[in-house]
């Protein structure tokens, strides 16, 4: 809105990270709103930044405050949810027929969508990873990585399950993987990153 | 100081450094992909993978600098701070792979679009409308025009610097009432329309302050009168 600005120095990641979280102080907030005022760019960075830092707490949240559940707890809500799933399942089976024609008449999903390894702590030394197929997916790509993004396997694959016996993972450690596939008419899914970890 | 971080800065040897640096993307890996997927689109995976090994070796180069930084200052949580800190190192990866972006075009005739858009809502009580067409390009009509665009200026910059801000979210960025308010904190869009209410009522008296030389009412009364 005035020259008289235009050469002031855009905003530190410090002060924008103080703003966002309201820690400033009087004086450097009117300052950092006088900058913003008149800097369409840091304004487009402070509405980014506002939108993902709201969706990366929760992110950060659920990654260190949900640690997983004992195996025997899962085998135990699973028991309770499949009685309780019962009489439902009744009624999918008698409309079994026209779910396989429905699903057969639907597109492509726009994602793969992963099965094993689940993202929990497991044995190192079975590892398998699995996922659904993809209706016109004729090959897959898996790649593992560890933590920091180093690929320790990349495998193409015509099959939707590939066991992890040419890694070498540490126990306790922490992984990512993704698998994708591309169709036979040219269009690329993927399962977005996954990760695990293994036992100590 | 956070735990995670000291152990970091003062591993008295590498191993103990690697060790502490391997626990602190235990802590934050899903927090970083989340931002370098954010950055890259869903469904380019492998520009998402890249762009999150570009931020670790960033953060962790020139021992630290940028998480030292942090603490030196000290102001914001961690996570807001790791997040803009992710952000800015994306748009740097894309720089690097890409090229520089051509987004700072719009930014005069964003501003331009927000002064029309204020002369409008300012000028309805004003009686804009008896100016004769700018298009005739008269001088008279072309001093009208630049005398009114001038004292809008003017009462613009006389605004505080968060009345400026509201009015560039608004009007220069098109953002909408929720949007604004999610951004800047505010408790509902409700709070945002009505400090918007408020900020054009107070361009209006000022537009129209009889004792304001620099007024459009002012300058265009002088000039009628001649």
């Amino acid at each position: 809105m005035s020259d008289d600005f235009a050469s002031a120095p855009h905003l530190t990641s410090e002060e924008l990270a103080a703003y966002l979280d309201r820690r400033v102080d009087a004086a450097s907030q009117a300052r950092i709103d006088a900058h913003l005022a008149i800097c369409p760019a840091c304004r487009a960075e402070l509405v980014e930044a506002r939108l993902l830092v709201d969706s990366a707490s929760i992110e950060h949240a659920r990654s260190r405050g949900a640690r997983a559940p004992h195996p025997r707890v899962w085998l135990a809500a699973a028991g309770i949810i499949a009685i309780a799933l019962l009489p439902l399942a009744r009624i999918v089976v008698r409309s079994r027929d026209v779910s396989v024609s429905e699903r057969a008449a639907k597109p492509a999903p726009a994602a793969i969508e992963v099965l094993s390894p689940p993202n929990l702590a497991v044995d190192r030394a079975a590892v398998v990873f699995a996922w659904r197929p993809v209706v016109g997916a004729s090959t897959y790509r898996l790649t593992v990585t560890d933590s920091s993004g180093t690929p320790l396997l990349t495998v193409v694959t015509k099959d939707t399950v590939h066991a992890a016996r040419a890694i070498d993972l540490h126990r306790g450690g922490s992984y990512l993987w993704y698998v994708d596939g591309l169709t036979s008419d040219g269009r690329a899914v993927t399962s977005g990153i996954q990760s695990f970890s293994t036992a100590r | 100081m956070f735990p995670e971080l000291s152990r970091l800065f003062d591993a008295p040897t590498d191993a103990a450094r690697d060790d502490a640096w391997a626990d602190f993307i235990q802590a934050h890996h899903r927090l970083l992909i989340h931002v370098a997927r954010s950055a890259n689109g869903p469904r380019d995976v492998d520009a998402a993978m890249d762009a999150y090994t570009f931020i670790l070796d960033r953060l962790r180069e020139n021992d630290f600098r940028r998480l030292r930084a942090f603490v030196a200052d000290g102001r914001s949580t961690f996570v807001t701070w790791l997040v803009v800190v992710a952000k800015r190192l994306c748009i740097d990866f894309a720089r690097a792979r890409y090229g520089r972006s051509e987004r700072n075009a719009e930014g005069e005739s964003g501003q331009e679009q927000m002064r029309r858009r204020l002369m409008d809502l300012t000028g309805a009580k004003l009686d804009i409308g008896t100016i004769p067409d700018p298009s005739e390009s008269t001088p008279e009509t072309l001093f009208d025009a630049a005398s009114l665009r001038q004292a809008l200026h003017e009462a613009i910059m006389d605004l505080e610097p968060r009345e400026r801000l509201l009015l560039a979210l608004r009007f220069e960025d098109d953002l909408t009432a929720e949007r604004i308010a999610r951004t800047l904190g505010m408790d509902s869009p409700f709070h945002v329309y009505r400090q918007l209410n408020r900020i054009i009522d107070k361009l209006r008296r000022r537009l129209r302050s009889p004792d304001d030389s620099n007024s459009a009412v002012e300058i265009r009364s002088t000039k009628y009168e001649r």
